[in-house]
């Protein structure tokens, strides 16, 4: 359904354009969730911010395809994405305390969406507003659909972004960190929303996030980038339990847990790269504890690893066995 | 919506204060040759300076004409020059600003190199170009002042804009396809009425005295027809000797800022519902 095929995406900076994305490839099905994991500037949001159209004036889409159900995106007009999203594609986001318009009753926001894409008239999209606001488990929507967002607590604005998001029953769900900014209980909430959207509506959701427990709740299948590349694709649970690329496994040793008594927590060791300061080899290689000198000689590939699995690292194989 | 609105105005002591004065000068504006005691350009040249009594309660100028006639007259000028200033300004200098700021690179460089150019001008000079293709009068200073003052507004529109810009709710509409005039007038436009209402309220304050200067010039309305302005400049040479004329006008002119700017402080937190629980 969608398909991301070597996307290449460079910002403008000051020496010249600066590659931030370097041939990232994703597809997903119909209805599947696929995790999006990494450290911040990993290239997480900007993958998605791609896939939406919304790189601005520094960004630009260098190489690559972008596919959703079988329309190009990366060739489209502004005035045909701007059709797409929202009805195709929609997102939500991190901060679900600042993504409302605080001077617009959240009734009319969602209206608003409806209006943008179908030919509602005020009173059907009204009742639709009111339908979705239930639908996303705001209690009393009837007349909470006149209220402002100041009025509504964290985790009733994310639910009113999901309503906003779902409004147009898009295909494509891009959810950039939608829980971070919630309490736990409250993450378990929103979280139990998107799993239920998902299955009422098989919608698709990129779920794009840096906790491993939401990943391991939520995706079917997760990816993890790493300096602008992804560096594993797998099933979720293959991934957490068997991880195959050296910072996979690095990510999630440095997991706390209640049942291993150590007393540090393993870290790994130097920051990731700057975007267009590695030329050749492995990106991870300066942090890697398994590097060889292949892995400095010779850049590796996304390569095949086991079934359905993806792995970027020379030693793959050694490190599996 | 809208009676909500005026309770939230009428439930603030400063909008309401502001808000009286405003239609006081409006009504008086409106209503002035009902109002006035004397015709205001009634000349009594045996009776210049004069000090205030049971005839002439504020006394006379120094062509002995009535200086409280001549004020309530005056605030037509004062008013009408104020009022259709903002709000051309306003109107011209927000959209060019909120556009700019919104769409950004080559559109925005065009209109902020428009206005860096309009503002190289000194505003004198321009009113006087103006007012050698229009001839003096009302119009010239309304055109004058409007070429002036719409740069500024068109500024703070942008940088407004540029700062609504960051909040996530903008992105927010932008992923849902809201088309990028819905975005610009239903969700920035409301979020920076506040701040552009304020400084519309004190920049009727600063038209008023903008047309005094122009009025000193010449360029404005002419003699006999007061404005306040005028009168101020009438009455500094004689400020030592016969302060009544430049002091009751400066009054006027402050007291009816002050209104304007209470008024605007008000409309902008009754505009607020963030500042309103339920």
């Amino acid at each position: 359904m969608l398909e991301v095929e070597r996307l290449c995406v460079a910002f403008r900076g000051q020496t010249g354009p600066r590659e931030v994305l370097s041939g990232v490839s994703l597809s997903m099905r119909q209805g599947e969730i696929l995790g999006l994991v990494g450290e911040s500037g990993s290239g997480k949001s900007v993958t998605a911010l791609a896939i939406m159209g919304l790189l601005g004036e520094q960004g630009r889409i260098s190489g690559g395809r972008i596919r959703l159900d079988g329309r190009e995106l990366t060739t489209l007009n502004p005035s045909d994405i701007r059709r797409l999203r929202g009805s195709c594609m929609a997102m939500i986001f991190q901060e679900p305390m600042t993504s409302l318009n605080p001077l617009l009753r959240v009734g009319l926001q969602i209206e608003e969406t409806l209006h943008a894409h179908l030919p509602l008239s005020r009173a059907e999209a009204r009742t639709r507003a009111i339908q979705l606001l239930g639908e996303v488990g705001i209690p009393a929507p009837e007349t909470r659909v006149d209220a402002y967002p100041h009025q509504f607590s964290g985790g009733m604005r994310q639910r009113v972004m999901i309503a906003i998001a779902m409004a147009c029953a898009p295909r494509l769900l891009i959810a950039d960190e939608p829980t971070t900014a919630l309490d736990v209980t409250i993450q378990a909430q929103i979280l139990a929303l998107m799993r239920r959207l998902r299955a009422e509506r098989g919608t698709a959701i990129l779920l794009i996030t840096h906790d491993l427990g939401v990943i391991a709740q939520m995706s079917d299948r997760v990816a993890v980038m790493y300096a602008g590349e992804i560096v594993e694709a797998a099933p979720a649970g293959e991934l957490l339990h068997s991880p195959a690329h050296p910072y996979t496994r690095l990510l999630l040793a440095s997991l706390p847990t209640t049942r291993r008594r150590a007393p540090r927590l393993p870290v790994i060791e130097g920051q990731m790269p700057g975007p267009g300061t590695i030329a050749s080899g492995c990106r991870f290689r300066m942090r890697c504890p398994m590097a060889v000198p292949r892995c400095t000689d010779e850049t590796p590939v996304l390569a095949p690893f086991q079934s359905g699995r993806f792995v970027r690292c020379w030693r793959a194989g050694d490190i599996a066995t | 919506m809208r009676s909500m609105l005026l309770r939230r105005v009428l439930r603030q002591k400063g909008a309401v204060i502001g808000g009286t004065i405003v239609l006081s000068v409006v009504l008086t504006a409106l209503l002035a040759p009902l109002l006035a005691p004397h015709p205001f350009d009634a000349t009594d040249l045996l009776n210049t300076w004069a000090s205030p009594d049971d005839v002439n309660p504020l006394g006379t100028d120094q062509l002995g004409r009535d200086i409280l006639s001549r004020l309530i007259i005056g605030a037509r000028v004062s008013l009408a020059v104020g009022l259709s200033v903002v709000t051309v300004t306003l109107v011209v200098g927000v959209s060019v600003g909120m556009v700019a700021g919104y769409f950004g690179g080559r559109t925005d460089a065009f209109f902020m190199r428009a206005v860096d150019i309009v503002l190289a001008f000194p505003e004198v000079v321009l009113a006087i170009l103006v007012a050698a293709v229009l001839g003096p009068g009302l119009l010239t200073v309304i055109v004058a002042l409007s070429l002036v003052w719409w740069p500024g507004i068109a500024r703070l529109a942008r940088s407004l804009v540029l700062v609504q810009k960051q909040e996530l709710y903008v992105d927010a509409a932008i992923v849902c396809g809201t088309p990028a005039v819905k975005i610009i007038w239903r969700h920035i436009l409301p979020n920076i009425a506040g701040a552009l209402l304020v400084r519309a309220s004190v920049g009727v304050g600063f038209i008023i005295m903008a047309e005094a200067t122009l009025s000193f010039l010449g360029l404005g309305v002419q003699e006999p027809v007061p404005s306040w302005g005028s009168m101020i400049r009438d009455g500094l040479p004689a400020l030592r000797t016969d302060p009544m004329l430049a002091i009751s006008a400066s009054l006027v002119i402050g007291l009816t800022i002050i209104g304007f700017n209470l008024l605007g402080d008000g409309l902008r937190d009754a505009l607020d519902p963030r500042l309103h629980g339920r």
